[in-house]
């Protein structure tokens, strides 16, 4: 998703993949791979210059499942990101059946997701205290 | 098979000193959550040690009442399937597949008593002891069939009718 929204931004600008990286600031095979979806920008910087050299907001560039693993990986690390992603896949299995339409599914994906900071909140009792940073 | 849910519940009950199925998804620590969920009417989802119970805030009491039990259901019976990926509800009274057909079971059981229905089953059909209980008539006839596995007889018919409630 991010891939496809990124390529037609670039067409939309008239800009070439040699373009783009160069002020970027990766190499071409890496924008190639982000738009073809082999890849994902690790850090958020990333993603932010995007949206300055194209002058969008985030939300645009990125979808709602982008946006909560994003924000997982900020508030809680690799494992958080990873947590998250796998609350997203399974949720996506619930989906298979196409009984639900899109907007169920928005509906259902912002449910999930508010719980998975609800259990996170929870779950802090389990972290060494050595490890607490609050 | 439906006796050994029907002890569970039994089980349940005892330990926990209620049949409400609110209180006894506090008791057994599964979380209750009202969302916004479209056309879903429940879901049971395990995350990193915590169980929730979501159901959809648009149904009535009675409706959110038997979500909540059936949700129950799939706490007590399917917690190992809950992990693999959460279990959704699009329909209650689904019998398709093993888990809902038990966990629809387990709602019965937990929602009326044996006694109940010996004593309105003379005199009344499905409907008005499912409007009378305030249940919906769907899941009496699970109870009805749990109640004939485990040797009741009566005079109702128990088989299930798939496409009622199927919005």
């Amino acid at each position: 998703m991010f891939g496809e929204r990124l390529k037609a931004l670039r067409k939309d600008r008239n800009m070439t993949q040699d373009e783009l990286c160069v002020k970027l600031g990766v190499v071409r095979k890496t924008l190639s791979d982000y738009e073809n979806g082999r890849r994902y920008p690790k850090s958020i910087e990333v993603i932010s210059k995007l949206c300055e050299i194209f002058n969008v907001s985030k939300d645009f560039l990125l979808t709602d499942e982008d946006m909560f693993i994003q924000e997982a990986k900020e508030s809680h690390g690799s494992k958080g990101s990873l947590k998250a992603k796998r609350l997203i896949n399974e949720t996506a299995a619930l989906f298979a059946g196409g009984e639900l339409d899109d907007e169920d599914k928005a509906l259902v994906f912002k449910a999930v997701s508010e719980l998975y900071w609800e259990t996170r909140e929870t779950n802090k009792k389990y972290t060494p205290k050595k490890h607490r940073n609050d | 098979m439906s006796s050994y849910i029907f002890d569970m519940v039994e089980k349940c009950k005892r330990t926990h000193k209620t049949s409400d199925p609110f209180e006894l998804a506090d008791a057994v620590g599964a979380k209750v959550r009202y969302k916004e969920l479209g056309k879903l009417k429940g879901l049971y989802l395990y995350d990193d040690r915590c169980r929730y119970i979501l159901i959809n805030h648009d149904l009535g009491y009675e409706d959110q009442r038997m979500v909540c039990a059936h949700e129950l259901g799939h706490d007590r019976l399917h917690q190992h399937f809950a992990k693999a990926a959460p279990l959704k509800d699009l329909m209650m009274y689904d019998y398709t597949s093993k888990p809902e057909y038990e966990a629809n079971i387990f709602a019965a059981n937990l929602l009326v008593e044996d006694s109940k229905i010996v004593e309105l089953a003379h005199d009344y059909d499905l409907i008005s002891i499912g409007s009378m209980l305030g249940i919906n008539p769907n899941l009496i006839t699970f109870k009805l069939a749990s109640m004939k596995s485990r040797g009741y007889k009566t005079n109702l018919s128990e088989t299930p009718n798939g496409g009622f409630l199927k919005k």
